[in-house]
This record gives structure tokens, sequence and C-alpha cells, in this order.
């Protein structure tokens, strides 16, 4: 038999933590027990990834640097968090351009083309993620959820669209906010939740059994390489989600207390629940993006998870923004420019949304600060519309990282690249610089 | 391999369908002739605006692209393709789930696996997509879970497994030769059953306190659960087994798979697996044979689950999975609602089943019938016919509303924006879907359309912007007056006299792959003008190749270079010619 490479490190799955971290999702029993963090502050820190698809012409965006409280017409609705905004001025994203560099802002790969390999190494947040899971900081390792991130359930994850990557597959977005909802919070009947099974458990004899089929298999097919990789690919993802003598296969653990529903999600039940293709609908754009920054937020306070990623539409999609008549997004941002920093300001009052929902005392912290203080909420963009330029792409961070980060300002950081910028966020997140980022950082940002 | 051009090429399409409204380039892109057959006759590079096709040489204008062909590399001959493993998508999944087990699925055990990504010619079956990551790993081991209580609970054991009550070793062996051979489509070697076997030695001398049924019924729980994630199951083995000269042929079982999946979408029956048993699949004629046995029943009528595979086929190589998502401006277009979109698919699905599998149709026929099918709420929305409820009735289009598949106003109102045309993007889909031609993907800087007015047509704003400026026309120019030519078709799918206060000009060209170009009128001399085009059934022929073997369709083409010859000399009909690649050497050997 092949002996088939070193078990991996057994990264968890989105929908694994998911299940596994039920029990935390209820909040206040991380709030009794709180976790220190670790590096630059000690606070209970949060990082959340924001693109910000089609970007938006600096003279719609930035404010005035001499008045920030005035904001700007696409972040005016961001206006009460003014303090908590730092805004970037002259990012580069490096190497890349154009919507394919939405591959490259978070992940620090240079993706010149559409043709471009995706990248084979871990975005920010997944390094985030895996540090702070490796610490015992939180028990979802990270969540993403997606606002329609594909023009149709059957276009999921289409092949050269600008999606966001990690190593080594694009990223599962969960789409269907009451799916989400129900697998993190146990608020419905979780879909993959099965009732306590009537037989004993032999889950982990029937991983072993896998296992072993994964190695056969492996063995019959090893000498095409290309199809070796799937296998071995499959047979980590396997031992991945492993099931254990207490948690059988399939099985999501109960929770203690219920997280209790979220409005915005009990609204679009009877429509989505059990109906993945339905969370593609236009018509509900606008209710998905509501409940999924409820469940984001609703996460992110509770502690269950520390990392997030939030992606709404595809990067060259055309999802209507609810502005006046409705105007595809892509298509505008080719347009007349004050119309599209209308829609860029739409989505905008989602951010303030979240904003909103974080600025509340962090159950994890003693000292009574806010979450939004505790997070950093790195917003970017791939590219601006019309030019497709991808250099001096909006940026703001927000929150202040804990006390780390110099929050309310306007930094001119002419020349500075994405990677500078998420090299400094590691260093506020207290995780050692990752050397696809390069050497730089951003003093200014820092404290 | 699949090859950088072929990459390179799908990317395209991808990413310009993406930026279609508005990109410019200076790319050009060179390419070979003409094969054998004949396009229509080109005219001068002036591109007509009047009158039919035309005859005369000529060539493209200073500075245009080549729309490169498709092309095989190979030669004429069948070229069989690479070795693969083939995840099963979730619909052969559940096909396979269902047949084996006959439990039915969208009860609660479906649902559960993540979305099968999507290539970048929109098919949701390609080899190279379909893996399997802790998402679906772990939706995997939930479906499992919950198939396996369904199998065993008080109805369905006793029905499956006659011998459950007894729950002894000898009818472990059989649960394994029953459902297990037909869920690995295979038998089990005696290393897997003794696998499973000693699992059934471990719970029953674990607890053997516990009556035998009890602990039957514990075994048989958890090799259903491993059953169904099992690599065998989830993988459509197309390996085969090295033969001289870096050959592999595939085994008997591995075609029987092949054969089930790409004719009936789901696994081999009984009967084909003896089929593979016997060793009656090593020939052309034998595999042919049993494919025609999947297509048509003995009455000769096509049977309803190779309907729905050609269907989806049809759904994803035309773009249509995106209709129901489809919004369009409420004001200009306050019909344009879910009834009609869900009537628009099924318009679309009733006209390729006439054609295809009624008439026994051919490429042309696809592009010119002349014919639609409507219901009560199509009749309304377009205008003509009469129909009843959701019953769909075939009628004759009214004169200007053209004919055929790029009439359909599911797909005219995909390939548009939400107010206006996009004459861009329908002459991009005509050049990649139709056509098969490669088109250079958006530059990384464009200019904005000029803005829409109450003073201009949407043809004279995109002739503006691409049509004067050199680097935008060196590429549109190989799409927008493609598109042009079907305007009288407004972005809801539906005809228009004129728009707003002002007349439409529907003349079109096309540039040709061997230079010059031809010019039409309208969308009925466009369709006419393409199903007279070679390349326009050599690509049908490439993309259904392309999604039966799960492949991009440049990788396709290679593969089954005689039957498509044969669909371009007419010999063949659509539905023929899906049957033929079941000839193809491709479907029993492969080469590395």
């Amino acid at each position: 038999m092949m002996r088939l490479p070193p078990r991996a490190a057994r990264p968890f799955s989105r929908r694994r933590l998911l299940a596994s971290a039920s029990l935390a999702a209820a909040a206040l029993p991380f709030a009794a027990r709180p976790r220190r963090a670790h590096g630059v502050t000690a606070a209970p820190l949060r990082l959340i990834l924001w693109p910000m698809m089609n970007g938006a012409e600096d003279r719609f965006f930035l404010p005035s640097a001499g008045n920030l409280a005035a904001m700007s017409t696409v972040t005016e609705p961001l206006k009460t968090y003014q303090g908590q905004i730092t805004f970037l001025k002259g990012i580069n994203v490096s190497g890349s351009d154009n919507h394919f560099a939405v591959r490259s802002i978070f992940s620090g790969a240079t993706i010149p083309n559409y043709d471009s390999p995706n990248p084979s190494n871990k975005s920010a947040d997944q390094i985030v993620a895996d540090a702070f899971t490796a610490q015992g900081l939180h028990k979802l390792h990270s969540l993403h959820l997606g606002v329609i991130p594909a023009d149709s359930y059957e276009l999921y994850q289409l092949y050269g669209r600008s999606t966001l990557f990690f190593a080594p597959k694009p990223v599962d977005y969960e789409a269907n906010p009451v799916t989400a909802f129900d697998r993190i919070f146990n608020g419905g009947v979780a879909p993959n939740a099965m009732p306590p099974p009537v037989v004993p458990n032999y889950g982990p004899e029937v991983a072993d059994l896998l296992d072993a089929e994964m190695g056969e298999y492996a063995d019959r097919i090893k000498s095409s390489g290309a199809e070796l990789s799937k296998i071995v690919q499959h047979r980590d993802a396997l031992r991945a989600v492993r099931p254990t003598n207490t948690q059988p296969m399939g099985m999501a653990p109960m929770m203690g207390p219920k997280a209790g529903s979220l409005a915005s999600v009990e609204k679009l039940r009877a429509s989505l629940q059990g109906n993945a293709r339905a969370a593609y609908k236009q018509a509900y754009y606008s209710d998905i993006f509501d409940a999924q920054v409820d469940i984001l937020a609703s996460a992110v306070v509770s502690g269950l998870t520390r990392v997030a990623t939030l992606q709404s539409g595809s990067a060259d999609g055309n999802q209507v923004d609810p502005v006046g008549p409705g105007y595809p997004h892509h298509n505008t941002s080719h347009g007349t420019q004050d119309i599209f920093a209308q829609c860029q300001r739409w989505y905008m009052t989602k951010l303030a949304r979240l904003l909103q929902a974080l600025d509340v005392p962090d159950p994890l912290d003693s000292t009574g600060k806010t979450v939004l203080y505790n997070s950093v909420i790195l917003v970017m963009s791939e590219c601006l519309p019309i030019s497709h330029s991808s250099n001096s792409v909006p940026t703001m961070v927000m929150g202040s990282g804990g006390g780390a980060l110099n929050a309310g300002r306007f930094i001119n950081a002419n020349g500075a690249t994405n990677k500078a910028v998420l090299q400094t966020l590691l260093k506020v997140m207290g995780v050692p610089m990752a050397s696809q980022f390069g050497t730089q950082t951003i003093a200014e940002l820092l404290k | 391999m699949k090859g950088a051009t072929s990459r390179r090429r799908t990317l395209a399409g991808a990413a310009l369908a993406a930026l279609a409204l508005t990109a410019c380039g200076s790319a050009t892109i060179g390419g070979p002739g003409y094969g054998p057959g004949g396009p229509p006759s080109p005219v001068g590079g002036g591109g007509g605006t009047n009158g039919g096709p035309s005859t005369g040489p000529g060539a493209g204008g200073a500075g245009s692209a080549m729309p490169a062909p498709l092309t095989c590399a190979a030669g004429g001959g069948d070229a069989p393709g690479r070795r693969v493993v083939r995840r099963l998508t979730s619909s052969e999944f559940e096909a396979s789930i269902e047949s084996v087990f006959g439990i039915a699925s969208g009860s609660d055990w479906t649902g559960l696996l993540p979305p099968d990504p999507a290539a970048a010619n929109g098919f949701g079956n390609n080899v190279d997509r379909l893996t399997v990551g802790p998402e679906y790993a772990s939706g995997m081991q939930a479906t499992g879970g919950r198939i396996a209580d369904l199998v065993t609970n008080a109805t369905n054991l006793p029905r499956l497994l006659a011998c459950s009550s007894k729950g002894d070793m000898a009818c472990a062996n059989t649960f394994l030769d029953t459902y297990g051979t037909r869920l690995y489509r295979r038998p089990l070697t005696t290393a897997e059953k003794n696998r499973y076997l000693a699992l059934f030695t471990k719970i029953t001398t674990s607890s053997p306190a516990i009556a035998a049924p009890a602990n039957f019924k514990t075994w048989v729980y958890w090799t259903t659960s491993a059953l169904v994630q099992s690599p065998n199951t989830i993988y459509r083995s197309e390996m085969g087994e090295a033969m001289a000269g870096g050959r592999f042929n595939l085994t008997p079982f591995e075609i029987a798979s092949a054969l089930a999946y790409t004719f009936t979408g789901g696994p081999p029956s009984p009967a084909l697996l003896q089929q593979a048993t016997a060793n009656q699949l090593g020939s052309a004629d034998q595999v042919e044979a049993a494919a025609r046995a999947m297509v048509f029943d003995a009455s000769q009528n096509v049977r309803p689950e190779f309907k729905t595979v050609f269907l989806t086929f049809s759904e994803q190589w035309l773009g249509l999975t995106s209709l129901a998502n489809k919004v369009k401006d409420a004001q200009a277009f306050p019909d344009f609602n879910d009834a009609v979109q869900t009537s628009m698919a099924g318009e679309t699905q009733q006209f390729v089943s006439s054609v295809v599998f009624d008439d026994r149709g051919k490429p042309a026929d696809l592009l010119t019938a002349p014919y639609t099918f409507i219901d009560a709420t199509l009749a309304r929305y377009y205008g003509f016919g009469a129909a009843a409820g959701t019953a769909f009735t075939r009628v004759d289009r009214p004169a200007g509303w053209g004919v055929g598949l790029l009439a359909q106003g599911g797909l005219l109102a995909v390939e548009a924006g939400t107010l206006e045309t996009s004459p861009t993007k329908r002459g991009h889909l005509v050049r990649t879907n139709l056509l098969c031609n490669i088109v250079p993907p958006p530059p990384p800087v464009v200019s904005p359309l000029p803005e829409p007015t109450a003073a201009n047509t949407t043809r004279e704003r995109y002739e503006k912007l691409h049509a004067t400026d050199a680097s935008c026309r060196s590429c549109h120019e190989l799409m927008d007056p493609i598109g042009f030519g079907l305007e009288h078709l407004d972005a809801s799918g539906r005809y228009r006299d004129k728009e707003g206060a002002f007349d439409i000009d529907d003349s079109g060209t096309m540039v040709l792959t061997q230079g010059g170009r031809v010019a039409f009128k309208g969308p009925t001399e466009l369709a006419e003008t393409l199903a007279r085009m070679p390349e326009t059934s050599d690509c049908m022929a490439a993309f259904m190749a392309s999604f039966a073997f799960g492949v991009d369709q440049n990788e396709a083409t290679c593969m089954v270079a005689s039957a498509t010859s044969a669909l371009r000399a007419g010999s063949l009909s659509l539905i023929d010619f899906y049957i033929q690649l079941a000839r193809s050497e491709h479907f029993r050997v492969r080469s590395q």
C-alpha cells in the first residue's frame, strides 16, 4: 500500500466548527471565563474582513483630511463611528489588478490576470484563525458568510470569477442565513444535526474504515498525480472532520442555552429554510444581508469565533443594489460615479449595522470596553470603478484593536501595499509576521 | 492535462461575460481558417447593413481581431482523453441513493452538501472542479447518517433485507453483495468486504447480550454510513488498466458507470452491471447499443432520465441557470416577474425537447425552428398565441420575433442588463457558446459607456464607444455587431418595434474566422447565418462532449472528432450525436 503524506494538522472546517461550537453560541458562557488574548494587547481581539467590491473614486470615498467628522458620500452612514475608523489613502494591491485582485487583497498573492493560478497561501484571516484556534481562544475557527456570492446557485464558485480564496480551495460561503443561524446557534432544526442515534456509536471505527479505503484508493491511482491529489485532499478532509467517541459522525452536539432568535433570520425562515437555491434570489438580497450581518455579529460578540468574513455579491457580479429603481452593481460601476457612490453608500448602511451590533460591552472583557473597540475590521476594495486599477483602492480599518490601533485617523499611505496593511494587522492580532506579506508595516496605524 | 490555451480560453470567456458591457482592449488573436464545409460567403470588410448574407471576398478591417475557431491539435481522429476520477455531482449522488435504496430524494437526507462548483463554461460537472474538502466531507457525514437512519428504520430494513430479522454473518454478506455492489458499481474486493465484516464481528462481540437483530441493525446503520461516504461510491473511476503503448483500458465496470451517469444521470442498473460482469461492454458496438437502450425505450420514445440529462446540459450551456435570479427595472418592465421567469425557463425546455427529442433535430434546427412554446403566462406576457393554464402549447413566432434558440425570451433576458439590452453580452454568448471562438478577456482599464439619454439608442451608444475607439473595436467588433441583430428583442425578452421614439437598426455583421465578414439583418437572418456555419455544429458537438465527459469543450473536441464530422455533415441528429459519444474511444480507452 502506498504511504500517504503525513496526516494534516486537522484544520477545522467551518461546518464542523460551527457544529462543535454550538455550546458556546449563547455567548455568556464565554464571558464568564474569558481567555486573555496575546500579543500587543491583552484584549480579546476580533478580526473581520469585509471586501468592498468594485471600489469607489476617492472623491466619493475619502473624507476631507481636515474634516473627518463630515465623512464622505459613501461613508456617511458610518458617521456615528467616525472615531473608530481610520482611512488609509493610497493603498495599492501588490502585483494585481482588476477584479481578480479580490483574490489578492487578503492573501497578498500576486494575481495579475484572470487566468493566474489561485493563491496557494493562506489569507490573513486564516492565519489569525489558525493561531487563535491553536491557543484555544475560540471554539469556531472562522466564520464565512455570503450574500448572494454567485450569480446563481448553479454558478457557485464559478471558475475564473472573483472569489476570495483560501488555500487550497475557494472559500465555502454559507449563503443561506437560515442555514447558517441554525448551524451556528441551533436556533431551529439544524440541517446537519441528526437526532440522537438509535444505535451505539461506531463513528470512530467507520472513520478508520474509510481511512483505509482512502489509502487503498490512493494506491490504485497513484500513477496519476492530478487525480491522486484529489484523493489526498479528500482523505485530509475526512480526517479533519473525524468523529470522536463523544461526538458521533454527523452529529452536532446540542448546545446549552439557546441564542434566541434573530428577527432578521426569522423573517426569512419560511422562504429559505431548506432551500439553498432561494438564497440566491435577488428579491432577498437586502434581507439576507441584514441577517448575515446579524449572525456574524452574534457569533463575534459572543466570542464563539473571533475571525469572520462577509462577502456580498461577487467582484464582477451584478447583484442589484436596492438604490432607487435598482442598479446592477458591476454595470453601474462603469457608469456615472455619483450614482455608483450611492450604491456603495447602501453597502455602508449594512456595515453600519454591523458596527452598531459590535458597539456593545464586550462579554469577554471585564474592563468594560466594547467589542468594536476590541475589533479590527478591514474594509478593502479590489479595484476602482471604471478604470479597474488596483492602485489607491478604498481602504478602511475600523475598531481600535483593543487599544493597539490609532483609530479615527486619516493616513496618507501613498505607496504602501495591501501586504503592509495585512502585516500590520497580524502584528495587532499578536500573530507572527507572515513572509508572504513582506517586511513592511504601516507604523502610523499603530499606537 | 488541460492545455494552457484551453484554460486561458475558458477563463477569457468567463471574464468577458462578467465585464461584457464596456470592455475595450487592444489584444488581437489569430487563428486558422475554415475547415471543410464552408461558411456563409463573406462580404467586404465594410460590414453591410442591409439585406441578407451576401457574397464576396473580404477581410476584417484594419486592427480587427480574428476569432479563433475551435481546433484540435490531435488532428482528425478521435483522441482518448486523460484518466480521471470524477466525484459525483449532487444530483448524481442523489440519483444513486434513490436507485440503490429506493428512498426518495427531497426528504431530509438531501441538501446537506455544499453546491457543486461551476466550471468556467458554466457546467457543474467538471472533473477538475468537483473535489472533496472539509465542507463536503462534513456534509457527507451527515448525509450518510440520515440515509443510514432511513435504511434501518422499521419500514425499510425488512424491505431491503429479508434476512435482517436473523441478523447473522450470512445476512451481512448479502447486504454487502447487494447494496455494496450497487453503490460501488462493482463487486467489493475481499479486502473491502473483510473490513465491513470485521466491524460486524466487533459489534456482535462487543454487545453479546444484545439480540442479534439489534446488533445487526447497528451494523447496517454504520455500514450504510460508511458505504455512502466511501471513495468508491463518491468517485466514478475512469482510470483503467495499463496496456501496452501507454494506454489504459477502462474496466467493464468503469464503462458501465460512465454509460449510466452519462445517459441516465444515475448509477448502472443491476442489468448493466451484469453486462459488465459478462464482459459485454468491450466493443464500440456493445457500448453504443447499451447507450441507445438508455436513451430510448422499446417504443423508441426518449426515456425521461435522458431528457433530464440533456435539458440540464442545455440549461447550463445556454447560461440559463441565472434566469430565476434576474431582476429587471420595475418601471420599464413591470410585467417581468417570477411567474414569467419560471415560464420562460419552461419555454426553453419545451423548445429544446421538441427539437431534440421529438423531431430528432440537427444543430441548424435548434437555431432556426420557427416555433416556440407558451403557456398562459407567456401568452399574456409576449402578447401572441393562445394557451390555457400552465400547459405549454406550440405556436409559431410572429414576424420579427426571430427564430430558434436565440429568440428565446429567457436567454435574451439573461444576456441583457436590467434596463437595456447588451449587444456585447449577446454577441459574446454567440461567439463563445455557439461558435466556440476565443474572445480575449477585458483589459485592465476600460472606459464607461456613454450614459443613456433620450436622444440615442443602445446601438448608437455602443458604437460611439466601441466602434470609434480602435482599442475597443478590435474585440468588440467580434461581439457587438452580432448583438445588434437582436436589438428588436428587448432586455426582458419581448419584441419592441422601436427603442423609445427611435427606429431600431438591427443590421449586423459577423467577422469570420477565415477573414472577412458576413452581413445579416435581424434575428432570423442571424440565426440562419449561424445555422449555415460549420463552426456552430462543431461547437455544439464540443459542448455536448464537454458535458458528457466532464472536461472543458476545448479538451473534449479532440475526443469526438469523427462524430463531430458526422454532425457537421448532417448525417447525425443531435440526439444521435450524443449517443455516438459512447462509440468514441474515450469511452473505453484512456491515453495518459
